[in-house]
């Protein structure tokens, strides 16, 4: 029974392992070859004409970070009659508004998007529907209100955009400004650098698969009026939005030459607020498709559903299993038949993260310092597997929400001003 | 180190000195063809048949048939018949045998009928005899227990082979024309097939004076054996010019643990086997010991894996062997041998097995070994620092030694101590013309699937290994499916983990390049 229970974990587990040292492989040579194509387009560029672009940035009570994120689109590289840059001031109470006015009276590009009150509050999905709404562009890029993009991203967007005709959306490259300031930043540095070059980059590799995050991405006009925007119920509105690009026949490009730098939690009760939101969003998302999957045009996309199915459920199942059994074994010998090869294994999968995480960060000039090494030989034991914990939170509110029918709450993620002392 | 030195300059001085052939499986020749033909209730051939049957495939193939089944007889040289009761045969069947051209030999009930051929008389009541002697020689045994045989006058062109005593008087049991043969007695075993086995050369005009062989088989040889004794043991019979046969298991489970142990277990022991083999010894296979619940299909499986492990190491039976003391194994068992192995090596004496329990005193072919030649262990086993299973070894040699092309044939365990092997060794240096047996100078195959071994009279081995590596890999470390699997994620993790390390050390080499193309791309 005991070797069963374990042979199932190992399985499921190796699974998974197996299929992200794919998915690092391939991100290591996306990484290789991303950048090849740039000389030839931009060499097109002459017959293809820039599309315009609306960028669409939401904004809720973001006064901390408002004014930096203005300064960053204002300094983009890209003909600014070409460009406009809408900024939907969501219900905010600071003096987040006053902010876009000002900047809106400087530079005429920059459009204030004032939600009514009675509008309001229907989430980052509500805010970029009203954004969607006054925006004329024929691409639409979406960006976070504490992003700082740099000056090329909106043309390396573009670029791919319309030498790409089968990709919906262009999703670019995030990374932390924030990533020195404590050891939670450094974290969350590693873990979404691990998380674009394999995951993105890796799955878009093998795959064409690639997912919408929530900033630093453009999408066709068409597409989103053809979706009739943003789903104002998703909870992951990236994640929904990805499932239903793909079913249109479009694939999503993860192209990093565009490049956004963000703010990350500082806090872990924020952390915890956010990543819980994320984890529900995901849940909502695996379980609302998973159901429905036959429906689903394009099966591509059913194999990633079915890798979130198996990151939130099978893969956290696993490893409480072989968990709740290493710890039953330190107490009462369950008579494993696999303890010797089990070991290797458990020694492998470390190595494996090492190494794996380590590409992530060597892929990026400044992050293979002694620091982080040492961070990621701990993070093993610590970050990552406060995941666990995390999982049984967000399923234990999912599924509170879905017994008790309880109305879901959107939670913005505190933002740190860095000026502040 | 210097034993082991000692031991291979021993074994290849045996090698060398004793390169002359032997005649396989002695006098058994497919040509001469016998038929035995029974009468009994069942119409079914029973233990008695089949100890006849044994005896006489020293010299012959033979057909066994009921007394109703016969029609012809036209292509046998010889034609046995055995009556286990009295019976008015048919009339048919009388004139087929009164007209065979051939040697008849005829034992047991119902010999009137045919007084015109064989000039014997049944007087229709038996006698109990206690023992027996050959009348052209000294020889006289005594039954274990009273022997019953029939009473019988025979006429005067007749004359008496064997007889039996009781008290003060003698009685036929064995008597012949020249041609034609009667055996007063339809109980085979005991003594009686012995002094039957000697005779037979005469029936079956094969010189009586051919060799006596011998052997010394070691048994008990598996994952946890001792091997330094071991290595005694074999050093000692090489140092005597002894050729080594060695009954190994490749696995052995441990009584008291359950524990199952592999040759893997034992890297000692595939060394010292495979030098052993390298220098002339013998491997066989001993047959495992199952439990009843055991099916047909795991028996077999069992044994295939069994010579598919021994084989992933390069260790090759050349034969098959029953344990000494096991004592369970059932025709099924023998039938199953059969199917992988030409040759098998046993003492029938313990086991509960009726058809198998008589051993010949020398090689056979029995019809029901399917084929297979069964070289006996004629002189029982030593086991434990015990002798109490060998058979009072004096009377046994000098019984064996009477019998032509006889086998002398012993199992010692393999952790026995020394000095039990020493005295038996002596015993069988007092048999006069004896020669050891040498097993791969014998034609002997096995099969099982992907492995396929042959020895011929030249001492050569001929082996043909189809396993494939993932095969023998299995074997060699005792793999299941989930262990094959989970090595070869180790293996694959591996090479992805050095190819990373690899990728690692060339985005180092190339961090100068990357930083300037970026700040390039970035304008």
């Amino acid at each position: 029974m005991a070797n069963t229970l374990f042979i199932i974990a190992l399985s499921i587990i190796w699974m998974m392992l197996l299929y992200h040292m794919f998915l690092m492989q391939g991100g290591y040579l996306h990484y290789l070859r991303y950048a090849k194509p740039i000389v030839q387009w931009n060499e097109k560029l002459e017959t293809h004409l820039l599309p315009t672009v609306s960028i669409l940035i939401p904004a809720h009570n973001e006064e901390v970070v408002m004014e930096r994120t203005i300064k960053a689109m204002v300094k983009l590289n890209y003909p600014k009659d070409k460009l406009e840059i809408i900024i939907v001031n969501d219900n905010s109470s600071d003096g987040t508004g006053e902010i876009i006015e000002y900047y809106h009276s400087l530079y005429s590009y920059i459009i204030p998007v004032h939600v009514e009150p009675s509008e309001a509050g229907k989430g980052k999905s509500g805010a970029l529907n009203q954004g969607f709404k006054v925006s004329t562009g024929e691409m639409i890029a979406v960006y976070d209100a504490d992003n700082t993009p740099e000056s090329m991203a909106i043309y390396y967007l573009a670029l791919a955009m319309v030498n790409d005709p089968k990709a919906g959306a262009i999703v670019g490259k995030f990374r932390v400004n924030n990533a020195g300031k404590n050891l939670l930043t450094r974290f969350i540095n590693i873990e979404t650098l691990c998380f674009q070059w394999m995951a993105q980059a890796g799955r878009w590799f093998w795959f064409h698969i690639a997912t919408i995050p929530g900033t630093n991405f453009a999408i066709r006009r068409s597409i989103l009026e053809e979706l009739e925007g943003w789903d104002v119920k998703a909870l992951a509105e990236d994640t929904e939005l990805t499932i239903r690009v793909y079913n249109l026949g479009y694939y999503i490009r993860f192209f990093p030459a565009a490049t956004t730098w963000e703010q990350e939690p500082e806090h872990w009760k924020v952390w915890w607020k956010q990543r819980t939101r994320w984890a529900r969003g995901n849940q909502y998302v695996v379980i609302k498709f998973l159901f429905r999957f036959l429906n689903l045009d394009r099966k591509s996309i059913v194999f990633d559903l079915i890798y979130f199915f198996f990151t939130y459920f099978l893969f956290f199942f696993g490893v409480i299993l072989s968990g709740s059994i290493f710890a039953i074994n330190l107490f009462v010998d369950l008579e494993l038949e696999l303890g010797f090869i089990s070991m290797i294994l458990w020694i492998l999968a470390y190595l494996l993260y090492i190494t794996e995480v380590m590409i992530a960060l060597s892929i990026e000039k400044d992050q293979m310092s002694k620091r982080n090494f040492i961070t990621v030989l701990f993070m093993y034991f610590t970050y990552s597997q406060l995941w666990i914990a995390l999982v049984v939170y967000a399923l234990y509110l999912e599924t509170k929400r879905v017994l008790f029918k309880e109305e879901m709450k959107w939670y913005k993620t505190e933002r740190f001003d860095h000026k502040r002392p | 180190m210097r034993l082991m030195n000692l031991t291979v300059m021993l074994i290849s001085l045996v090698v060398m000195f004793t390169q002359w052939p032997q005649p396989a499986s002695a006098n058994i020749s497919s040509e001469v063809k016998s038929l035995i033909l029974y009468s009994n209730n069942e119409n079914t051939p029973n233990e008695q048949v089949y100890v006849l049957d044994q005896l006489i495939s020293h010299y012959s193939k033979s057909d066994i048939k009921a007394d109703n089944e016969v029609t012809d007889l036209t292509n046998y040289d010889y034609l046995f018949y055995i009556g286990f009761h009295s019976k008015r045969l048919d009339r048919y069947l009388l004139d087929l045998i009164e007209d065979f051209d051939n040697p008849i030999i005829f034992i047991g009930e119902n010999v009137n009928q045919l007084h015109q051929r064989i000039g014997v008389t049944d007087t229709g009541s038996t006698i109990d005899v206690k023992t027996i002697s050959m009348i052209d020689s000294q020889r006289t045994s005594a039954f274990t227990e009273v022997k019953k045989i029939r009473s019988i006058t025979f006429d005067r062109d007749m004359k008496k082979v064997i007889e039996g005593q009781r008290g003060n008087y003698s009685y036929p049991i064995f008597v012949t024309n020249g041609v034609d043969y009667y055996l007063a007695s339809h109980q085979l075993h005991d003594k009686l097939m012995y002094y039957l086995s000697t005779v037979l050369a005469d029936v079956f005009k094969v010189d009586r004076a051919s060799y006596l062989s011998a052997f010394i088989k070691i048994e008990a040889i598996h994952p946890s054996t001792d091997i330094t004794h071991l290595t005694k043991v074999t050093t000692y019979l090489a140092a005597n010019d002894i050729p080594i046969i060695l009954s190994v298991s490749p696995t052995y489970e441990d009584p008291n643990t359950k524990k199952k142990n592999h040759l893997t277990d034992s890297p000692m022991l595939v060394q010292k086997l495979l030098s052993l083999q390298e220098l002339g010894a013998a491997i066989i296979y001993s047959y495992p010991s199952f439990s009843e619940d055991i099916s047909t299909e795991e028996k077999r499986e069992t044994v295939e894996e069994g010579l598919q492990e021994l084989a992933s190491y390069k260790i090759y039976p050349i034969a098959v062997s029953f344990s000494s003391n096991m004592t369970t194994f059932t025709k099924e068992d023998l039938d199953i041998a059969s199917e992988y192995f030409s040759t098998l090596i046993a003492s029938g004496k313990r086991s509960n097995l009726s058809i198998f329990k008589h051993t010949a005193p020398y090689v056979t072919k029995p019809t029901y070994l399917n084929d297979m030649v069964w070289i006996p262990e004629t002189l029982g086993y030593i086991e434990t620092n015990n002798t109490s299973g060998v058979l009072n070894i004096k009377g046994q040699m000098n019984d064996l030694a009477l019998i032509p092309s006889a086998t002398l044939g012993m199992t010692v365990h393999s952790y026995v101590d020394l000095e039990y092997l020493e005295q038996m060794v002596k015993e069988f240096d007092t048999v006069l013309g004896k020669r050891w047996l040498h097993l791969k100078h014998w034609d002997l195959s096995v099969h099982a699937p992907y492995i396929s071994i042959r020895s011929n009279v030249n001492g050569d081995v001929e082996i043909d290994n189809q396993m494939s590596l993932i095969r023998e890999f299995t074997y060699r470390y005792q793999l299941t499916a989930l262990e094959i699997v989970l090595w070869s994620i180790v293996l694959i993790v591996s090479i992805f983990i050095t190819a990373f390390l690899l990728y690692l050390i060339y985005l180092r080499i190339c961090l100068r390049k990357s930083l300037f193309l970026e700040r390039k791309r970035n304008g």
